[in-house]
């Protein structure tokens, strides 16, 4: 069993809820992309909130989860590759057609000089770059994690999920969440404590890793998954609610789908344990 | 006047033993396959006789009009091997329709899982780990598609259904019938060594009984394309550290080792070949592509992945550098190599893409089993294209045709990335 980790920060970025973050940023984000733009403003927000502790630059972990990562700026690369030929491809848009600039982006703007492993898969992303974080951090190897997931909006698997018939559904819009991982004797009262965290994917056709057909969790039963990235909006957004509540029940959040099923086990911290550090 | 590149001293004949640490992850097995080789072995050959497979792109790979010479793999990505497995372990799924990028990656963990004595009914019955790095083959690259997409066609959408389908790390569990943790790592060129180094936390922390750790990634126009738009890209065979280098080639291949608790090796009767023993993975914070230019990340990783093994920098006899070949790069790592290698300490320092090419995402896991084949082997050759000496660069690597016995068993394969990442693992070959 892994030591706990407690979430002390979380952040949900659009582009309308972050206009104060994106204009600070404008300069150094101009050639960055949506992608790119939406996990720097949720990571910047969620490190802002997170609880001050002296760190140095190399203790804190970049991780990141991505199912379709640039895949627009990848097209928009290629649409120079066509209008303009070979040798006349725009280098800006190659290096942000990399899975991980985001992450480069994340490292440089808030100086976090840590590992920033960027982890793809179209399962659920978020889950895979928790896990990799929390790895991390049970191993001493960081004492901070930033975890962040983050998804592009493109026109082309928009179309390709309209013309496979799922029109109740929609392709990845371009939002990103993040989070904050500490050490549990680092969060306020309240806060939620992450016990457990079980992936199990399994083979599947592929357009339901685009449809997210039969994709459901029992923390929000009402809502319907429309994208690798819902799983995070709804366990960030679960998790802030239960911060609002005094329960110190165990509280599991189980996801099933047709490519697999994961579970997380999170606790509420109680009281005893801030007064451990008073 | 540019001086011919000088061998380093290495006269130093020390012979440690080490304990194996709890943390370690035991190598069983390795496998790879590149434009150097269809296995360890032809690669172990083929570099030692410096016999380098690099030419302009074939013309089954794709068609160009840029001069950029590459290292290609061979036209078919899945060995006798691989097709062994493959054909053995699925029946309903054609090796022709998945990536060459995952055809790679299966010929290399055929190979390994043969040298492991590990059979499929034994792995099925385990929690199998597998963790791999790649860039090319988690990208939609099919042009063909996108260019009749933004024409208004309606285009097949088999192409995109191809790409829902080739996450490696669930491709492979796909094809070997496996279940247990899977990642896929895309940190860009250091991609494989973050992988390397997850599977051993993998290990360590008993995630899974034993796992599958490396790179794979195939050729493509795309990248190709970027490279050349970056100017990165040599229109010569690459010349790491040399003087006259001026920039890389891109290569494809895979590189895979298959981990396991040495105790769980022991109990099956197999002796590892070795272990990773250290790992470190930290960030410049500096710029996009360019690496800080004194190397700041990768010190901190190196210094990371020492301490992870107990281990300090008078023990370890090779460093497999990065050494791409670019300006920017072979300067910001023969920088940081200069400040963390003492006066007294002679370690090789070797890159081999100048006989892989830079295979992107399958460098770091490539470039670890070329490594334990060296500390193996206990000698390494130098780097293929290094014959000058850069004045520039701070230190001094083995150039090509000279041999170095490698006084200790211990050695260290260091990657760098887009975007600023840095990977260091240090891995032990057994006596």
């Amino acid at each position: 069993m892994r030591q706990e980790v407690a979430v002390t920060a979380m952040s949900v970025s659009t582009n309308k809820d972050n206009e104060s973050v994106l204009a600070s940023l404008k300069r150094p984000l101009r050639r960055a992309d949506g992608l790119t733009t939406q996990a720097v403003a949720a990571a910047v927000q969620a490190m802002a909130n997170a609880p001050s502790r002296e760190l140095a630059p190399v203790e804190v972990g970049i991780f990141v989860g991505t199912a379709f990562g640039p895949l627009e700026t990848n097209f928009r690369f290629l649409d120079t590759l066509f209008n303009d030929g070979e040798g006349q491809t725009s280098p800006t848009l190659f290096s942000h057609s990399v899975h991980n600039m985001s992450a480069g982006y994340i490292s440089r703007l808030l100086d976090l000089r840590g590992p920033a492993l960027t982890m793809t898969t179209f399962a659920w992303p978020f889950l895979s770059a928790l896990d990799t974080a929390w790895q991390f951090m049970a191993q001493k190897k960081i004492r901070r994690a930033l975890v962040t997931a983050v998804e592009a909006k493109s026109a082309v698997l928009e179309d390709a999920i309209e013309r496979i018939g799922a029109s109740d559904h929609s392709a990845p819009i371009e939002k990103a969440v993040a989070c904050v991982l500490d050490p549990v004797e680092w969060a306020p009262t309240g806060y939620p404590v992450l016990q457990d965290l079980e992936i199990s994917e399994r083979p599947c056709a592929p357009q339901n890793l685009l449809t997210r057909k039969e994709e459901t969790w029992t923390f929000q039963p009402s809502q319907c998954s429309t994208g690798p990235l819902d799983h995070a909006l709804a366990i960030i957004r679960a998790l802030m609610d239960l911060r609002s509540t005094s329960a110190d029940d165990i509280l599991t959040f189980n996801i099933t789908s047709l490519f697999g099923n994961a579970r997380l086990t999170w606790r509420i911290k109680e009281e005893i344990n801030i007064k451990s550090i008073n | 006047m540019a001086q011919p590149a000088q061998s380093p001293n290495h006269s130093i004949t020390k012979k440690r033993a080490y304990k194996n640490t709890k943390s370690s992850a035991a190598i069983t097995g390795m496998g790879c396959i590149s434009a150097a080789g269809t296995d360890t072995e032809s690669h172990w050959i083929n570099i030692n006789k410096g016999t380098a497979c690099c030419s302009s792109v074939p013309d089954w790979l794709f068609s160009t009009k840029l001069s950029y010479p590459v290292f290609a793999a061979p036209p078919e990505a899945l060995s006798p091997t691989g097709r062994d497995l493959f054909e053995s372990a699925v029946q309903s799924l054609l090796f022709s329709t998945v990536s060459r990028t995952v055809n790679l990656a299966v010929s290399a963990v055929a190979e390994a899982l043969n040298q492991a004595e590990i059979g499929l009914q034994y792995l099925r019955e385990k929690k199998v780990g597998i963790a791999l790095g790649t860039t090319v083959g988690c990208t939609f690259n099919n042009e063909d598609f996108y260019e009749q997409w933004r024409s208004g066609k309606k285009p097949d959408l088999a192409p995109i259904f191809h790409y829902l389908s080739g996450n490696l790390a669930q491709a492979l569990h796909g094809i070997l019938g496996t279940q247990g943790p899977s990642a896929v790592v895309t940190n860009a060129c250091a991609s494989g060594t973050d992988a390397i180094g997850l599977a051993k936390g993998w290990i360590a922390s008993g995630a899974c009984d034993l796992a599958v750790a490396g790179g794979a990634d195939e050729l493509s126009r795309i990248a190709y394309n970027g490279f050349a738009g970056l100017q990165l890209s040599d229109t010569e065979p690459c010349r790491p550290f040399d003087r006259h280098r001026k920039g890389l080639n891109l290569g494809e291949g895979a590189g895979l080792l298959v981990l396991e608790e040495e105790g769980q090796a022991l109990e099956r009767g197999i002796t590892p070949l070795g272990w990773v023993r250290g790992y470190g993975s930290a960030s410049d914070a500096w710029h996009p592509t360019a690496p800080h230019p004194e190397g700041r990340g990768l010190k901190c990783a190196f210094g990371q992945a020492l301490a992870d093994a107990g281990i300090s920098i008078q023990d370890v006899a090779i460093i497999n550098a990065h050494g791409t070949g670019t300006k920017a790069n072979d300067l910001a790592e023969a920088n940081a190599l200069s400040k963390l290698l003492p006066e007294s300490c002679h370690v090789a320092i070797v890159s081999t893409k100048g006989m892989t090419g830079h295979t992107l995402g399958a460098a770091g896991g490539l470039e670890a089993v070329l490594t334990l084949l060296a500390l193996r082997q206990g000698v390494t050759p130098g780097t293929h294209g290094y014959l000058l000496s850069d004045p520039q660069l701070p230190v001094n690597p083995v150039p090509q045709g000279i041999f170095v016995p490698l006084p200790t068993r211990i050695g260290i394969s260091q990657s760098l990335a887009f975007g600023g990442g840095n990977a260091v693992l240090v891995i032990e070959a057994r006596p």
